[in-house]
């Protein structure tokens, strides 16, 4: 999803090293949905400062103030312009998003709660790319072995998911631009 | 004062919990209990043990910071927020059993220890445990010849001592002083009167926090 070449300062020198911190404060089942998908949230909204690296080799944040100073001789009370802190966003590609169903007897239940999982004998996370690729598959073991057909109906059913969470996300990255 | 926001019962599996915001600081507290006692060697025979645990998220502060549980400042703040919360409970109703509190920092900007205190009283509250009062807490500083309330970071590092002051409003008792660095008699007197202001108008915000929980609740009930 993320190009790390577009983290990289300056090639064999500097890089951007990005913190990634999930904390989970409320677990109701489908952690690991709900997981990725602020995931993905925290990394569409985040905004790296605009740096260069000057001659002592130190990081430097290019701000409108260095610009002013550099530029000899201009009189020091012009009216104050917005400081134009620089920042610029990843581009993601290709989305992941992911659903996780359960199987109980013959019977697929998806996006489940604590309690739904408590009873559940097996589940199934799928995670699919906004161009509906196949991400990820994961069934962790259990007493019930799963049908081909029963893993075609969950990949169905997240498909529909993905849309909808891709329209979710639209709708709130782009709330946000307006601000 | 800075502007304070506060929700009850975000978590749904805990028996009561809060969100509590003062200014940009941002805690979560839930409440587990009263329940059996996890580890009989600790019960005691005719009160509720309290036990309280205080985390700070990764992303919390300004720098991420990785800091395992039991360190230092941690384990301090458990321990007084534990303590002020003990004076409060009326754990002699409820012997051999054991109240569990969990506070997290979100967001760091300054006066954790207050919002944290406040957080666990609205959590315990929701929870539905008996208390002799609520209990609010507010910190307060003087710089430059000025009594502070409610310091943010910035204010807090400037170097000026750090009242953070815990009281039961209606009994008008004090459970917690705390202060650090130096300060003159006299000027601490105000300092700590601001702060008790401070406090009250807390306690009115959770009050009526409290209350429009409860309607919420008979609404939903339809009484």
């Amino acid at each position: 999803m993320i190009d790390l070449k577009e983290l990289s300062l300056l090639s064999g020198k500097a890089a951007w090293m990005a913190y990634l911190d999930i904390y989970c404060l409320d677990a109701d089942g489908a952690l690991f949905d709900a997981a990725l998908l602020s995931a993905i949230a925290a990394f569409s909204h985040l905004e790296i400062p605009v740096v260069s690296l000057n001659d002592d080799g130190k990081i430097v944040l290019i701000s409108e103030e260095q610009v002013t100073a550099m530029s000899e001789g201009e009189p020091v009370n012009k009216e104050k312009r917005k400081l134009n802190k620089e920042k610029r966003k990843l581009t993601l590609k290709s989305i992941p998003l992911s659903l996780t169903c359960i199987l109980h007897k013959n019977y697929i239940l998806a996006d489940p709660t604590l309690e739904e999982e408590s009873i559940m004998e097996t589940l199934i996370t799928i995670v699919l790319d906004s161009s509906s690729q196949l991400v990820s598959l994961y069934k962790p073991g259990g007493p019930v072995l799963a049908y081909t057909s029963a893993i075609q109906d969950c990949v169905a059913l997240t498909r529909q998911r993905v849309k909808q969470l891709q329209k979710i996300l639209d709708e709130v990255i782009s709330g946000m631009e307006v601000d | 004062m800075r502007q304070l926001r506060a929700q009850i019962g975000n978590v749904a599996k805990a028996d009561g919990s809060s969100v509590f915001e003062m200014g940009n600081t941002k805690v979560i507290a839930a409440v587990y209990g009263p329940r059996e006692v996890q580890n009989k060697s600790q019960q005691i025979s005719d009160q509720a043990l309290v036990r309280c645990e205080y985390s700070m998220a990764n992303f919390s502060t300004g720098d991420r910071m990785r800091k395992l549980k039991g360190d230092r400042r941690s384990t301090e703040i458990s321990l007084v927020i534990r303590q002020t919360m003990e004076a409060c409970i009326l754990t002699h109703l409820m012997p051999r059993s054991q109240i569990d509190i969990f506070v997290q920092v979100l967001q760091a900007d300054g006066g954790t220890r207050s919002a944290c205190i406040n957080a666990a009283t609205l959590a315990l509250a929701d929870a539905g445990i008996p208390m002799r009062d609520i209990v609010t807490s507010c910190s307060a500083g003087y710089l430059n010849s000025t009594p502070l309330l409610d310091l943010n970071y910035t204010e807090d590092s400037a170097g000026g001592p750090d009242v953070t002051l815990g009281i039961l409003p209606k009994l008008d008792k004090v459970t917690l002083l705390q202060m650090d660095a130096k300060l003159p008699v006299d000027i601490f007197e105000n300092v700590m009167q601001l702060a008790i202001e401070g406090c009250k108008a807390i306690a009115n915000y959770i009050r009526e926090v409290l209350l429009e929980n409860t309607n919420q609740l008979e609404y939903r009930r339809g009484l």
